[in-house]
């Protein structure tokens, strides 16, 4: 039988040995408990008597807690190093002020439906602000996360003169910009398409995507009882709890094809004359106020606080499904929140005639 | 004002990490295990915990700067580490580094 100090010696190094790396297990394990009987070995030679449990323990303890001992053998690692973690931090102070502002809206849209206790408003504003900021956040670890496993750099390709764009610089860059900068690798601009072809080009792709989605939503009502029913709204709504007659589906149509409509010809106008700012944005302005019309028509129909699923025998068995109004609402509120922030910038450049992309042009 | 003790612990702690290894690696140039290491570092004025000792060793050894071997000694096992060739070169360079390093700091201190 092992004496006192024997047996607290191996109960650490087994505590330690749990927690380390397979491979290592032995070796490392092997190692430390021999530092540790070195230690008493010549502690008691010091002394000239067996040490007691108290005086072995405080000799082990200075090796640390059995995690941290083992996490000194593991490699470095960390979920978001140093290089992401400033956009991280930057993108969760965003998340914050988002979840803040989404959390009001849908504690105000309450009230707005007749829910006039200000309890019920506080209440609605600050159980959204902590599940929407805890999401978007977890949302953004995860992204975070990826980028640092994959070695992705965030914006690796900046440039001094689009800081400003983001509100970081000023319009410094812009007023400076190097116009023959030496190339380590050789000038090879030629092989390029110029900044404004290269637009041309986005600009012409984004026009036949939105010309294509035009078409089949404005098609969608004639083609749509020959769809998978997963591609059919009604559907969804019977599913969400939503009570929606055919004459909201028609004005969500309506809403829809002027949205997506004024989105092409914003994009037409675009390829046709870029100097046409102040009409681009008037199109803009339109597309992007149907989008938050659109997204306050569906926010309506949801019923808001009305969000049980319905108690039909079909969907008795559908019960994890019943966060599903919440994310739809959820997301119809950034969706209206982002539509009419775009539609404030539309009026700003419809007023001023303010171009971001005027020295590509 | 004095300065925070935290903050200057930190400090110290930053400068002790790298010339820590140098100290290290100096002592290795004579095959040494854990316990003999940290006495001759402790003799020399410098103190280091035995839970960053035995990784820092582990973690040299797998650079390839040291070398390792179990062998009995006074009726115990023990892991005796040693600098390895490449261990040698690092090493020099490091002094050199570190002798630069230093006439620089003396200067501009």
């Amino acid at each position: 039988m092992k004496s006192g100090s024997g047996d607290l010696v191996d109960r650490y190094v087994q505590s330690v040995r749990s927690l380390l790396p397979k491979a290592q297990q032995d070796d490392i394990a092997a190692e430390l408990e021999e530092a540790i009987r070195g230690r008493i070995d010549a502690r008691e030679a010091e002394l000239g008597r067996k040490l007691s449990d108290a005086e072995t323990e405080s000799i082990i303890k200075e090796f640390g807690h059995p995690i941290a001992a083992a996490g000194r053998y593991a490699p470095q690692r960390h979920l978001i190093g140093p290089e992401i973690f400033p956009f991280w931090w930057l993108g969760a102070k965003g998340v914050v002020v988002l979840a803040a502002i989404i959390g009001v809206v849908n504690g105000v849209s309450h009230v707005a439906r007749g829910a006039h206790d200000p309890i019920t408003l506080i209440g609605v504003a600050w159980a959204t602000f902590w599940t929407t900021g805890l999401f978007l956040i977890g949302l953004l670890t995860v992204v975070g996360g990826v980028m640092e496993h994959y070695k992705i750099k965030p914006f690796a390709n900046w440039r001094v003169a689009d800081l400003s764009h983001y509100g970081l610089g000023g319009g410094l860059g812009s007023a400076w910009p190097p116009q023959d900068e030496k190339k380590p690798w050789g000038d090879f601009d030629h092989f390029r398409l110029r900044p404004r072809t290269r637009r041309r080009i986005s600009v012409a792709a984004s026009l036949f995507f939105t010309l294509f989605g035009f078409a089949a939503w404005t098609l969608y009502p004639t083609f749509i009882d020959q769809l998978p029913v997963v591609m059919d709204p009604r559907w969804w709504a019977e599913l969400a709890g939503i009570d929606i007659t055919s004459s909201h589906w028609l004005a969500l149509w309506a809403v829809g094809v002027v949205q997506i409509g004024f989105q092409s010809l914003a994009y037409l106008l675009e390829l046709l004359d870029p100097q046409l700012v102040r009409r681009r944005a008037a199109a803009n302005l339109v597309s992007n106020g149907a989008g938050a019309v659109f997204a306050t028509m569906a926010l309506s129909f949801t019923g808001l606080l009305d969000l049980s699923i319905p108690s039909s025998a079909q969907f008795h068995e559908m019960n994890a499904l019943q966060g599903a109004p919440h994310v739809v609402e959820l997301v119809l509120i950034v969706w209206v929140i982002a539509s009419a922030a775009a539609a404030l910038w539309d009026l700003f450049r419809l007023i001023t005639g303010y171009s971001m992309r005027k020295k590509d042009l | 004002m004095p300065v925070d003790v935290e903050v200057f612990e930190n400090l110290r702690q930053e400068l002790r990490r790298g010339w820590l290894i140098l100290a290290v690696l100096g002592q290795l140039r004579t095959e040494q295990y854990g316990y003999t290491l940290r006495k001759a570092l402790a003799d020399l004025g410098i103190e280091i915990d035995e839970g960053a000792l035995y990784p820092m060793l582990r973690r040299l050894e797998s650079q390839g700067l040291l070398t390792s071997q179990w062998r009995e000694e006074e009726k115990r096992k023990k892991r005796f580490y040693r600098l390895s060739a490449d261990g040698e070169e690092a090493l020099s360079r490091l002094v050199a580094e570190w002798r630069a390093l230093g006439q620089s700091l003396e200067r501009s201190l």
